[in-house]
């Protein structure tokens, strides 16, 4: 390793620390770094947006936080499926997103000749081939669906105002849903009603929060009885994301947050609500949380989003002991490594670098370099690399070479990716 | 000796008419009121019982702050209010909090539909919640950046909403007024807090209030282009630091929550304090070895603030001394007679 290459090492990561703006209701961090350690190299996309950033709240400005739209492209897509691509994707957004119910109803007469002109905009479902049961069943469902978004979904805008805290959630409309569950023999619509009347008793029971007098919906008894029964998909899991949420509102934490890391587990689109919703309280609920897992495989989720959100060389150290292979280690050490490299290490730990610091860095290189050096992870290389240049950063070059040249030999030559990392990190050499 | 006599007499009348004059305190005319900053307005028994008795229930109330929103790439309110019970009986005075971020962002032309919108929300919650204002406070610790867009949306609001107008005025902007310009409202209210640096250094002193931080801007204060009320500080926060950083500022950690010791240990500082383990606390995770900085302004140093502070006023009647804030830890220790006496310096 070239005295050139230590130096660009020692220059390039000293970025500039954030400077806190106070002003008691309120203040702001203005971060600016950059990093040579890319994630993206390392750590399934599916994390990507929480890869490290100082500055926003979800890395590559990602933006997927609107509620009202999240699952929109998914719904399209599953009855497009369940039409057996009959209907045209175009057709079902009109109708699942945009139209309204009195569209719905226009569409649904229309389609069965009880009205001769069909409003415009909207699709003409008799030029379909799909099957007729299916399309009268679609309309039945969508027009009870409707109805639903009254109290469901939010107006978007975010200048109006409404003094009861959440709207009113029709009492009439709990014995419609729960007769058109019980009577549905498809189980793909059945699956969805059941998740509509588990949303109802979320908004219901959200209504009562506000009323004290009002008593509790009995929806985890009926999430339990009716829910075992349908296969653990999309729709499953939101319901079960409604369920968690009813949770949080009785302030039942330790159980919100369990069941809001079986979410996060689930998929991609439910990764960000499910860690924005995930927060344990205090140190009672959080150790509840981890009792209520049933596997290690649960248990390892828990602790990847406290890691991810909070502690990830705490995370990285739990997770390891229950199993090296988890790939949910990845994630936490990309950010482990990305927020010490923003924290802007000086060359050395000896420096004026404050004493917490000193012992924060070195037990991060103790365990990264340990784990790198047992081998006994699903990426060698990401391990080697990882404390090659954690030392590096702390001016353990004799250290970190002996890394990087134990990652060339772990590397996966047909992975693009992770050689143009590797020769980023060594063109200075 | 009568001439003794009178002479002696005369003393005598003379001294008492001193002692009359000269021991009369002098009638403080001010108004005492209240700040409430949460999301939820609910008020306890004594929360109220305060406003009552020390403030004749007068209240400041935030309606909902104005944050630029980075990926909507527009401003838009954030923390509207809940109101959860009856809020007639009190005098409100609707404030809002505008982020100094949102005018940095703002384009010339969003200001008077900034203006617009604000003026709509202040008036669908007051009207929706049987609320009768005169005044409105805005909120914003504008620089000289964003002084233009500031007061052109001041004077918009104003005119929009043509009730009484007051501004915030934050020490900085008294002290460098020409640089800052004084913002066209009917009346500033200065925060007279918040004066000194939130620093991780242990030893820096209270960031809230302290003497020697305020003696560096009270000089300024008669000066000042605009009749002033008084936003005091009731308040105590922890800032928690980490490896050797300011991380955030905490209202809801108190002395309570630090003198835990299995969770806290108290270093070398009587207000700092060192976490023992790792573990979450009131929704906060706290990492071993993260210190916590407790400032708080205890009544004693209260009524200093006030008496150095009153001293540099210019005069006006019936100043309103508004304490910030209601539902703190800081409140709640306090009667309404120390609030009382803490006013009547002005």
């Amino acid at each position: 390793m070239s005295k050139k290459f230590l130096l660009i090492f020692s220059v390039c990561f000293i970025a500039v620390a954030g400077i806190v703006v106070a002003c008691g209701d309120g203040g702001y961090y203005d971060d600016y770094e950059s990093s040579s350690f890319a994630p993206e190299a390392f750590v399934n996309s599916d994390y990507s947006p929480f890869f490290f950033t100082s500055s926003t709240t979800y890395y590559n400005g990602y933006y997927m936080d609107d509620s009202n739209t999240r699952y929109n492209y998914l719904v399209v897509s599953e009855w497009n499926s369940w039409f057996d691509n009959q209907v045209d994707t175009a057709s079902l957004k009109t109708l699942l997103i945009k139209a309204t119910a009195g569209n719905i109803d226009s569409a649904s007469r229309y389609y069965n000749g009880k009205r001769n002109v069909l409003p415009a905009g909207l699709p003409d479902l008799k030029k379909s081939k799909a099957n007729k049961k299916k399309v009268n069943a679609f309309f039945d469902y969508l027009l009870l669906a409707k109805e639903c978004e009254v109290y469901s979904v939010g107006s978007g805008d975010y200048w109006s105002y409404e003094k009861a805290p959440v709207k009113e959630v029709p009492q009439a409309l709990e014995r419609t849903l729960m007769q058109a569950v019980n009577q549905a023999k498809d189980p793909f619509i059945k699956e969805r009603l059941w998740f509509q009347m588990v949303r109802y008793y979320y908004f219901k029971q959200r209504q009562h929060a506000a009323d004290p007098t009002k008593t509790d919906v009995p929806l985890p008894a009926y999430f339990t009885k009716e829910g075992a029964s349908f296969p653990k998909n999309m729709i499953y899991y939101r319901a079960l994301g409604y369920l968690a949420g009813y949770y949080y509102q009785k302030g039942e934490y330790a159980q919100a947050n369990y069941l809001y890391s079986l979410c996060y587990n689930y998929s991609f689109e439910m990764k960000i609500p499910s860690r924005w919703s995930f927060h344990p309280q205090n140190e009672q609920d959080w150790m509840e949380t981890l009792n209520l897992a049933k596997t290690g495989k649960e248990k390892i989720t828990l602790w990847h989003m406290l890691g991810s959100r909070s502690d990830e060389a705490r995370a990285i150290k739990e997770i390891y002991a229950i199993d090296p292979q988890s790939e949910k280690l990845d994630l936490l050490l990309s950010r482990l490594v990305n927020v010490r490299e923003a924290e802007g290490q000086a060359s050395k730990d000896t420096s004026a670098t404050s004493k917490t610091k000193r012992v924060e860095t070195a037990n991060e290189r103790t365990l990264v370099s340990k784990i790198a050096n047992e081998d006994k992870t699903l990426k060698p290389y990401y391990w080697s690399m990882a404390a090659g240049y954690l030392n590096s950063l702390s001016g353990n070059y004799t250290i970190a070479r002996t890394f990087y040249g134990k990652a060339e030999k772990q590397l996966p030559k047909n992975d693009t990716l992770v050689m143009a990392q590797y020769e980023a990190e060594m063109v200075n050499r | 000796m009568r001439q003794k006599m009178l002479f002696l007499g005369l003393i005598l009348i003379i001294l008492i008419t001193c002692c009359i004059t000269g021991c009369k305190k002098k009638i403080s005319t001010s108004n005492s009121a209240f700040y409430y900053w949460k999301t939820i307005f609910s008020l306890d028994k004594p929360q109220a019982a305060l406003l009552k008795d020390a403030a004749a229930n007068q209240l400041y109330l935030r309606l909902f702050d104005v944050i630029w929103d980075e990926q909507q790439k527009d401003v838009r309110p954030n923390a509207i209010i809940s109101i959860n019970q009856d809020i007639h009986q009190f005098h409100i005075v609707p404030v809002i909090y505008i982020t100094n971020r949102a005018f940095e962002k703002l384009s010339p032309d969003q200001i008077v539909p900034l203006a617009e919108k604000i003026n709509k929300l202040i008036n669908d919650i007051t009207t929706q919640n049987k609320i009768s204002y005169q005044r409105v406070q805005i909120d914003c610790d504008w620089t000289t950046g964003t002084k233009n867009r500031y007061f052109a949306f001041l004077k918009a609001f104003k005119q929009l909403n043509k009730k009484q107008l007051e501004a915030t005025i934050r020490l900085h902007q008294i002290k460098y007024a020409d640089r800052t310009g004084v913002p066209p409202v009917d009346k500033g209210v200065l925060m007279f807090y918040n004066m000194g640096k939130v620093s991780a250094n242990l030893k820096q002193r209270n960031s809230i209030y302290n003497t020697t931080d305020a003696a560096k801007y009270v000089k300024y204060l008669p000066l000042y282009q605009l009749p002033l009320d008084i936003a005091l500080p009731l308040f105590s926060w922890a800032i928690h630091i980490r490896e050797g950083k300011v991380i955030q500022i905490y209202v809801k950690i108190g002395q309570q929550e630090l003198s835990d010791r299995t969770n806290f240990r108290q270093t070398g500082q009587p207000n700092v304090y060192q976490a023992n383990k790792s573990f979450y606390l009131g929704g906060i995770y706290i990492k071993e070895n993260d210190l916590f900085k407790f400032e708080t302004v205890n009544p004693k140093l209260l009524d200093q603030a006030a008496s150095q502070l009153s001293k540099h006023l210019a005069h006006l009647e019936k100043r309103n001394i508004i304490y910030y804030e209601l539902s703190t830890n800081a409140a709640s220790a306090l009667e309404a007679k120390d609030v009382k006496e803490v006013s009547a310096h002005f």
